[in-house]
């Protein structure tokens, strides 16, 4: 089954990079869509059915978190897993991703190893 | 505090360039080794990133222009040299990773906020004592056989009710 994916980072080489990654990790890809933030990320999911996001936490307009707590407050996209892929990396952060909702992290640096991993687990899980 | 955050930009900058490029620093002394004729005279990208948590500052990462280019080219696996924006969007992505990575060492405990990084083409001063330079942490590595240069300038704290 091939997944659609939704990647958000307001860095367009980051968003390449991890496009490139997803799709050499063997994690089988749909169609895969690019948000520069959270509110852009709001407007691919009006449009398109995303099976996962992948996002960046440190964006403008709209950050990582707040997109999360934005998806996980309406019935619509709550069930969407979410994959934080973030420089930071502080306990205190992660928590609170995962206490948002958040279905899996990576910190940058990251090998791509690392994402076909989490996407993998995430996949095999059920959500709601 | 400055040896704990001294060894954790070492430990993340290092980690960075492995994981991300392939790419193992050497570090070294730019003040007293003095440019080499291939980085003497070059553009240098300077890119800044603020932080705030248990210390707040700046963060700088300086790479030669051409440099931070073949790296963006080998990053997005462009047959063609990347351009400007490229490279400069590279060395933002850069410098937040750094420093993302350095306080996720340092201090694990604490939510450090990073600030937007910016870029800009600027001249770096290599020399000892030079006017200008700021206060605070300076590492300098080579990379590629090329120079680059990490500054950490803490802010002062604030003062408190009893100082």
């Amino acid at each position: 089954m091939a997944y659609n994916v939704l990647i958000v980072d307001d860095s367009q080489t980051m968003r390449t990079v991890i496009k490139k990654t997803v799709a050499i990790s063997g994690f089988e890809i749909g169609a895969c869509w690019e948000a520069g933030d959270g509110l852009e990320a709001l407007a691919v999911l009006n449009e398109q059915w995303v099976d996962i996001i992948l996002t960046d936490l440190n964006m403008p307009r709209m950050n990582g978190l707040e997109l999360v707590k934005t998806l996980k407050g309406d019935e619509a996209t709550r069930h969407i897993p979410v994959v934080l892929i973030t420089t930071e990396g502080s306990e205190a952060r992660v928590q609170e991703a995962y206490a948002l909702g958040i279905a899996g992290y990576i910190q940058k640096p990251f090998y791509p190893e690392a994402i076909r991993d989490a996407l993998n687990k995430i996949m095999e899980q059920p959500h709601g | 505090m400055d040896d704990a955050l001294r060894q954790a930009a070492v430990q993340a900058i290092s980690n960075v360039f492995e994981t991300m490029f392939f790419v193992f620093l050497e570090p070294g002394d730019l003040g007293s080794a003095g440019l080499d004729p291939g980085t003497a005279g070059a553009e240098w990208l300077r890119c800044t990133i603020g932080f705030q948590g248990r210390i707040a500052g700046h963060l700088r990462l300086w790479i030669p222009y051409s440099l931070a280019c073949e790296l963006a080219t080998n990053f997005l696996g462009l047959e063609t040299e990347a351009s400007e924006a490229q490279a400069v969007d590279m060395v933002k992505e850069l410098a937040n990773m750094v420093c993302g990575n350095l306080f996720s060492i340092f201090d694990n405990q604490q939510v450090y906020i990073l600030d937007m990084p910016a870029a800009e083409l600027a001249a770096l001063k290599t020399e000892p004592g030079a006017a200008g330079l700021p206060p605070g942490l300076r590492l300098d590595f080579l990379a590629e056989d090329r120079w680059i240069r990490l500054e950490i300038e803490p802010r002062p704290a604030p003062a408190g009710p009893n100082n």
